[in-house]
C-alpha cells in the first residue's frame, strides 16, 4: 500500500508546481485544466494559486450556465432605454483582463461558450458582433478549468484543452497528502521577470518536440506552450545543474496527459484493452509511418525516467486515455438542440426578455410600445425632463421565436461476444455500415455501444462524423461473453441523456440474444437472460423507437423475446440482406 | 489590435499558403476551405493574410468598399447619397479580411436596422453588417462546421449571388457583397454540409509537420515573436510585403495569361475521369491554374500548373461514398496520371 501513496504525493507535488508555474504568468500560460471532483483537495489547490498570485489579481468564476451575452458583453437594456442609445455592458471575459478566470464544471460547458473562450485565449481580445453592437476589447487572462468528468467519455472540449498549457489530475490525492508550497507571491513574481530573460537552448526545444512527436501529439500549439513552461519551470526549480529536471516536469505537466500513444508500449501494456491497439496502429499508420522509432537516446532517457516516476494508476489511466484520445471529445454535450429562441427559422414573436439569449425584435417591440406613448409621456414628465422620443418599457419587449427540427440520434448497440462473432459479426458490421450511410444522408447523429466480455462500452458518443463511427466499428474485435443486460443499461443511460438534450432517439440492437453474463459479472445463461429481459422492460418505458436485429445463425427465441420485452421491431438477419435491413431500419426509426 | 503573427513566418503548410494566395489573385476561384487538426496554424495563416491583401482603389468611408471604376446597375446607397455624391475620395486601400466571430448574430452579419438611430431619432436607417464590410475582400469563418445553420443559409445565398438582399424589420435594401469565403475547421468536430462544401473553390488539408527540425523551427519562431513582437513583425514585414507585391503583380497580369486548348482539354479529361458533378470543377481548375501561372510570372498556363492545383481544386468535389475514407487525394493523383501523361 506504500506505492500508491507516494504516487499521490508525487501528484500533489506536480500540482504545486503547476500552481507555481501558472501563477508566474497566467495569461502567458493560457490555463490549467484541473481534473478532480469538488472537495477539499481542489479547494486547497485553488487557494494555493490565489495565494501565489499578486494580491490584487482579479479572480472571476464563470458558472457553467453563463449566457453568451454575459460572457462577451451585450446590450445593457436598462441603460439603453434610459439614455435612448445602445449601451453596451461589459462581459465577464473583459472584466477578468489581467486576472484569472475559473470555469466551473467545464465538462458541461456548451460548445458556443467553449468557442468564445478559445478565441479569447487565442487573440487575447474579445470581438463582439451582436444585437446591433460592435465592439472590440483587449483582454488577457489565465483560465483555470475545473473538470469534474468521471470517466474518459466526459471531459472538457478538446479544442479548449489544446489551449491550456498544463493538465493536472487530482484524482487519488487525499487530504493527508497535502503540503504547502515553499514559495510565496513575491518569489513568484521575481521568477516571472527572471524567466523572461532566460533563453531556452535548442537541444531543449528539440527534446520537447521529439517527445511530443513520440507521444503522438499533433498540435504545434502544445509544443509552443511546452516551450513556454519549460523556461518558467527551470527558473522556479532554480537548480544550476541543467535542464533535465525542467524538461521532465514539463513533460509530466504538459505533454504526457495528452499522449495519444506511449512510446514504450511493450513494457506498459498488460491491461490495455485489446481493441485499443488496432485503432492506434491504424491511426499511426495513417499519419506517421515511421516516427515511433525515431526518438533519440537522450529523449528516450528522459521520457523513460518520467514514465518510471509515474504512479501506476496514473499510467493505467493514461493508457485508457491514449486509446480514447483519437476521438475528439465534445464536452458538455451541448444543450443546443432545441433552443428555439436562438436558431432555426423565425416563426413570429412573443413577449419575452431578450437578455435570456432570445433575440429582440425591435419593430415588434416598438409597435407594442406605440399605443402607450401618450400615457407614459404624461406620467414621466413629472418625474424627469429627459428628452426621449420613444418610451419603451420592459413589458413591450418582443422576442423572435424560432422553429428548429430536433436532431435525431441513432444508437447502435453491437454484440461483439464470442457467440455472435463466430457467425456473423462481420455481416452485422456490414448492416450497420449501410444504416450508418442512411444516417449520414439524413444528417443524423450516431452513437455506438459495443458489448463483449464482462461489460458494455460506449465506443462512440453521439457524433455526426461518420468516419469515426466506421473506424470504431471496423476496429471492433469479437470474443468473450454476452453481457446483454449491461449493454441495455448503458443504452438506457444514452437514451436518457439524449432525450434530455431534446433529441429524437432511436436504437438498433444487433445480437443473438444469448446473454450469459449478468450485471454483476457472474456467468450463467438463464439468470443473465432473465435479467436482460427485466432491464429491457425499463427501456420500453423510454421514449425511443427500437429495432432488434437477430444475428444468430438459426432464428432463436431469445432475441425475439428480447424484442417483445423492449417493444421493439424484431428482424432476423438470416432472412434479411443488408439492403432490406437498412430499409427496415429507416421505416421503423425515421 | 493585438499583433498578428506574420504570414511569411509560418513554417511549412505550403498547400494552404498557396491556396490563399491564389484566391487573393483570382477571387472568382471561390474561396478556400482549410481543414485540419487543432494547432496546425490554420487561423494563424488566415489572420496573417490580411497583411498580404493587395491594395486597390476604394471609395473612402464607403461602408460597402465601393470600387469607383465599376459602374453598378444598383447604385451604392452611400455613394449616391446627396451628402457624398460627386465628392467621393478615392484612395488605394488594402482589401479587407473580415473575421466572422462565432456567436455573431444574424443582424450583425447581414446588416439590420440601425438601433441607435431608431431609438434616438426614430429614424429608419440601415446599418451594414459584416457582409458589407467584406465586399471585395475575404470573409473568414473559423470553425466553419460549427456555424449555425441559418447563418450558413444566409451566407450561401449571398455568396452565390454576390448581392446581399435585406428584407427585415421593415427594411428593404440590397447591396453588393462579393467576397471570398475562407473557412477553417476540424473535421472531427462535425462534417460540413455538402452544399457549403461545394461552394469552396479550393480545399486544403493541413497537418502538423512531421519532421523534428520544422517543429523546432516553429517553436523557436513563435518564441521570438512572443519575446519581441514589434521587432519580429518588423523583420518579417518585408517578406510579407514582397508576397503582397507578387500578388498585386499577378493580379494585373492574370488577364494576359493564356490558356491553351490542350490545357482546357486536359482539365476536362481530368474532371471526366473523376466524375465530378457540374462544370464548377473545370472552371475552377482553369482559373486556379491561371492564377498560379500569373503568380509564377508565366505568360501561359501549362500542364504543370494544372497538376499543382488539381488536388486542391478537386479533392472535395469527388462524389464521395460517405463510408469510403480512403483518400480522395489518391484518386486525384491516379486520375492525373491517367489523363495527363
Amino acid at each position: 500500500m506504500n506505492e500508491p501513496n507516494t504516487g499521490a504525493k508525487n501528484l500533489w507535488l506536480d500540482a504545486i508546481l503547476a500552481a507555481e508555474v501558472f501563477a508566474t504568468d497566467p495569461s502567458f500560460i493560457g490555463g490549467v485544466r484541473v481534473r478532480s471532483l469538488p472537495g477539499p483537495v481542489r479547494e486547497t489547490w485553488l487557494e494555493l494559486v490565489q495565494h501565489l498570485l499578486p494580491e490584487d489579481t482579479k479572480w472571476r468564476r464563470i458558472p457553467a450556465h453563463v449566457s453568451e451575452s454575459r460572457l462577451l458583453g451585450g446590450l445593457d437594456l436598462a441603460a439603453t432605454l434610459k439614455y435612448g442609445r445602445p449601451v453596451a455592458e461589459t462581459g465577464i471575459l473583459q472584466e477578468c483582463d489581467n486576472g484569472v478566470s475559473i470555469l466551473a464544471m467545464a465538462e458541461r460547458t456548451s460548445r458556443a461558450i467553449i468557442a468564445h473562450l478559445c478565441s479569447a485565449l487565442d487573440q487575447k481580445s474579445v470581438t463582439l458582433e451582436r444585437e446591433g453592437l460592435r465592439g472590440y476589447a483587449k483582454t488577457s487572462f489565465g483560465l483555470i478549468t475545473l473538470d469534474e468528468g468521471l470517466d474518459q467519455d466526459e471531459g472538457i472540449a478538446a479544442s479548449l484543452q489544446d489551449r491550456l498549457a498544463i493538465l493536472i489530475d487530482l484524482h487519488g490525492v487525499s487530504v493527508n497528502d497535502l503540503i504547502e508550497s515553499n514559495l510565496n507571491a513575491s518569489e513568484i513574481s521575481e521568477a516571472r521577470s527572471k524567466a523572461s530573460n532566460l533563453t531556452v537552448p535548442e537541444e531543449v526545444t528539440r527534446t520537447l518536440c521529439a517527445t511530443s512527436e513520440a507521444l503522438g501529439i499533433e498540435s504545434s500549439r502544445v509544443m509552443i506552450m511546452a516551450h513556454r513552461i519549460v523556461r518558467i519551470i527551470k527558473t522556479l526549480l532554480a537548480d544550476s545543474s541543467g535542464w533535465d529536471n525542467a524538461i521532465a516536469s514539463t513533460i509530466r505537466l504538459a505533454l504526457l496527459p495528452r499522449a495519444t500513444r506511449l512510446p514504450f508500449q511493450d513494457q506498459a501494456d498488460d491491461s490495455l484493452p485489446p481493441d485499443a491497439e488496432p485503432i492506434d496502429q491504424e491511426e499511426q499508420a495513417d499519419t506517421s509511418p515511421d516516427t515511433s522509432g525515431k526518438i533519440e537516446p537522450m529523449q528516450e532517457q528522459i521520457l523513460e525516467s518520467v514514465l518510471a516516476n509515474l504512479p501506476p494508476e496514473l499510467l493505467a489511466r493514461l493508457k485508457v486515455q491514449s486509446h480514447r484520445a483519437s476521438q475528439a471529445r465534445n464536452a458538455g454535450k451541448m444543450g443546443q438542440m432545441q433552443r428555439s429562441f436562438k436558431r432555426g427559422r423565425p416563426m413570429g414573436t412573443m413577449p419575452g426578455d431578450p437578455r435570456r439569449g432570445a433575440r429582440l425584435n425591435l419593430l415588434a417591440t416598438l409597435r407594442a410600445a406605440v399605443p402607450w406613448q401618450k400615457v407614459r409621456a404624461e406620467k414621466s414628465q413629472s418625474v424627469s425632463k429627459t428628452q426621449v422620443k420613444v418610451r419603451v418599457q420592459r413589458e413591450d419587449f418582443r422576442v423572435v421565436r424560432f422553429r428548429q427540427r430536433a436532431s435525431t440520434i441513432t444508437i447502435f448497440v453491437v454484440d461483439a461476444s464470442g457467440s455472435s462473432a463466430l457467425h456473423r459479426l462481420s455481416e452485422a458490421k456490414g448492416a450497420v455500415e449501410l444504416m450508418l450511410a442512411d444516417c449520414y444522408v439524413r444528417r443524423d447523429q450516431v452513437a455506438l455501444i459495443a458489448f463483449r466480455g464482462n461489460s458494455a462500452e460506449l465506443l462512440l458518443p453521439p457524433t455526426r462524423s461518420l468516419l469515426r463511427a466506421k473506424r470504431e466499428l471496423s476496429a471492433l474485435p469479437g470474443g468473450g461473453g454476452t453481457p446483454l443486460s449491461s449493454a441495455l443499461e448503458l443504452t438506457i443511460q444514452m437514451i436518457e441523456r439524449s432525450c434530455r438534450e431534446g433529441a429524437t432517439v432511436g436504437y438498433v440492437i444487433l445480437t443473438d440474444g444469448r446473454a450469459n453474463i449478468s450485471r454483476d459479472g457472474t456467468q450463467g445463461r438463464e439468470q443473465a437472460i432473465e435479467e436482460a429481459l427485466e432491464v429491457a422492460k425499463s427501456v420500453r418505458l423510454l421514449d425511443a423507437r427500437g429495432l432488434v436485429i437477430d444475428t444468430s445463425q438459426r432464428a432463436n427465441r431469445n432475441s425475439e423475446q428480447l424484442a417483445s420485452a423492449l417493444d421493439a421491431v424484431y428482424l432476423p438477419l438470416p432472412h434479411a440482406d443488408a439492403n432490406s435491413l437498412s430499409a427496415a431500419a429507416q421505416a421503423n426509426l425515421a | 489590435m493585438t499583433s498578428v503573427y506574420p504570414f511569411s513566418a509560418i513554417q511549412g503548410q505550403e498547400d494552404m499558403k498557396l491556396a490563399l494566395q491564389l484566391s487573393a489573385i483570382e477571387p472568382s476561384i471561390g474561396g478556400v476551405l482549410v481543414f485540419g487538426d487543432r494547432g496546425t496554424g490554420k487561423s494563424t495563416a488566415i489572420r496573417g493574410l490580411a497583411a498580404l491583401m493587395p491594395k486597390v482603389p476604394m471609395v473612402l468611408g464607403c461602408p460597402y468598399n465601393c470600387d469607383p471604376d465599376v459602374s453598378r446597375p444598383d447604385p451604392c446607397i452611400y455613394c449616391e447619397s446627396p451628402d457624398v455624391k460627386g465628392k467621393q475620395k478615392v484612395k488605394p486601400q488594402q482589401l479587407p479580411v473580415v473575421d466572422l466571430p462565432l456567436g455573431a448574430t444574424e443582424d450583425r452579419v447581414i446588416g439590420a436596422l440601425d438601433l441607435e438611430k431608431a431609438l434616438h431619432q426614430g429614424e429608419k436607417a440601415f446599418e451594414p453588417g459584416l457582409l458589407a464590410r467584406a465586399h471585395r475582400g475575404f470573409l473568414y469563418i473559423d470553425e466553419v462546421n460549427l456555424l449555425e445553420d441559418h447563418l450558413v443559409d444566409a451566407l450561401l445565398d449571398v455568396a452565390a449571388s454576390g448581392e446581399n438582399v435585406v428584407e427585415r424589420e421593415g427594411l428593404s435594401i440590397r447591396h453588393p457583397a462579393k467576397f471570398v469565403l475562407v473557412g477553417s475547421g476540424n473535421p472531427e468536430e462535425g462534417e460540413l454540409r455538402p452544399q457549403l462544401l461545394d461552394r469552396f473553390g479550393l480545399s486544403v488539408e493541413v497537418r502538423t509537420p512531421k519532421d523534428i527540425d520544422t517543429r523546432v523551427k516553429i517553436v523557436q519562431l513563435r518564441d521570438e515573436f512572443e519575446r519581441d513582437t514589434t521587432e519580429f513583425v518588423r523583420t518579417w514585414r518585408r517578406k510579407d510585403g514582397a508576397i503582397r507585391r507578387k500578388i498585386e503583380k499577378a493580379r494585373s497580369a492574370i488577364d494576359e495569361v493564356e490558356v491553351a486548348i490542350q490545357v482546357l482539354e486536359a482539365a476536362a479529361r481530368l474532371c471526366m475521369a473523376l466524375g465530378t458533378d457540374g462544370l464548377r470543377g473545370e472552371l475552377t481548375l482553369v482559373r486556379a491554374s491561371r492564377a498560379l501561372a500569373a503568380l509564377a510570372g508565366k505568360k501561359a498556363v501549362d500542364t504543370e500548373h494544372l497538376r499543382t492545383v488539381a488536388p486542391m481544386v478537386l479533392r472535395h468535389r469527388l462524389r464521395r461514398d460517405p463510408l469510403d475514407e480512403s483518400g480522395s487525394d489518391i484518386r486525384v493523383q491516379r486520375a492525373l496520371e491517367e489523363s495527363l501523361d
